[in-house]
């Protein structure tokens, strides 16, 4: 992970990004107003807790959301407060959407509202 | 005319005499400055817990109430501070550290060129660049502040690299 931000700040368990924060991992790119990065106890990072606009790019696929949590180890992204996820034509809305990448599966959740799908024809 | 002559003797006696005295304090200020440079130095800085910093030096030029420690070992808990030169402020525990400061810590490594210590806030201060290490961690930057109790670090303009595997 490559990161890039206003200011930082570090602590024992955890990395705290603040301000216009651009996070790269091989080909996908997180970009949100605070990052909080857990560490384990070999200073490791575990997680990535995002806060505030954030934007999550990778192959083509986009997401977004008020909040989102990124599970390094299982690969799992949990999208949470209007989270929108567009990809090849395709766009999903909802309260909550987590995206299992290792299973290639998405599952949406709606609380207040209801889960809403936008699928793009194919020209015949 | 003898009257005028005792008097310009009068005065060339007086001369002479306030020169050398004049001398005299000159020489005794520049003893005053030589005699207070200590070798092998080691300061204890106590606070309400007990001691809180403890500085070691190679030597120590001490004038007025600035003290100038060559190649500084500060040390508080778990960490280390070492550069080329610390200049405290004796009253106020404030200092600046001069040239190759390093600061480091449990699996913890900072580098920077300059930077300025408080010892009574136990904080360090910095405004030029900065690589920081933890572990696999590597953080650039440009300016910082370090709490070390409880143990905090503040970076600007970060670009940083983590390994996660």
């Amino acid at each position: 992970i490559t990161g890039e931000a206003n200011s930082l700040e570090f602590l024992k368990d955890r990395l705290i990004y603040k301000g216009n924060v651009i996070l790269h991992r091989d080909s996908s790119t997180l970009k949100a107003d605070e990052v909080v990065i857990l560490l384990d106890k070999e200073n490791k990072p575990y997680k990535l807790i995002a806060k505030g606009n954030v934007k999550f790019r990778e192959n083509g696929r986009k997401a977004e959301a008020e909040f989102a949590e990124y599970d390094l180890r299982k690969e799992i992204i949990h999208l949470k407060g209007n989270a929108k996820i567009e990809e090849n034509g395709r766009v999903v809305e909802a309260d909550e959407i987590i995206i299992y990448k290792r299973e290639k599966r998405l599952v949406a959740k709606g609380k207040g509202k209801r889960v809403r799908t936008v699928y793009v024809e194919e020209k015949k | 005319m003898i009257r005028g002559f005792f008097l310009i003797l009068l005065f060339l006696l007086l001369a002479f005499f306030s020169e050398n005295y004049v001398r005299s304090l000159e020489k005794l200020k520049e003893e005053i400055t030589v005699r207070s440079e200590l070798k092998g130095v080691e300061i204890q800085l106590y606070g309400e817990k007990g001691l809180e910093w403890r500085i070691q030096g190679k030597t120590l030029t001490y004038a007025d109430n600035q003290v100038v420690i060559n190649e500084p070992v500060i040390r508080t808990q778990d960490y280390t501070i070492t550069s080329e030169k610390l200049y405290m402020n004796k009253k106020t525990r404030k200092g600046r550290l001069e040239g190759n400061v390093e600061i480091r810590g449990p699996n913890l490594y900072l580098r920077t060129t300059n930077a300025y210590i408080d010892l009574v806030k136990n904080i360090s201060w910095g405004y030029n660049e900065l690589i920081l290490r933890k572990d696999t961690n590597v953080i650039k930057g440009r300016g910082f502040k370090i709490f070390f109790k409880p143990f905090k670090v503040q970076i600007n303009e970060v670009e940083s690299i983590h390994t996660t595997s």
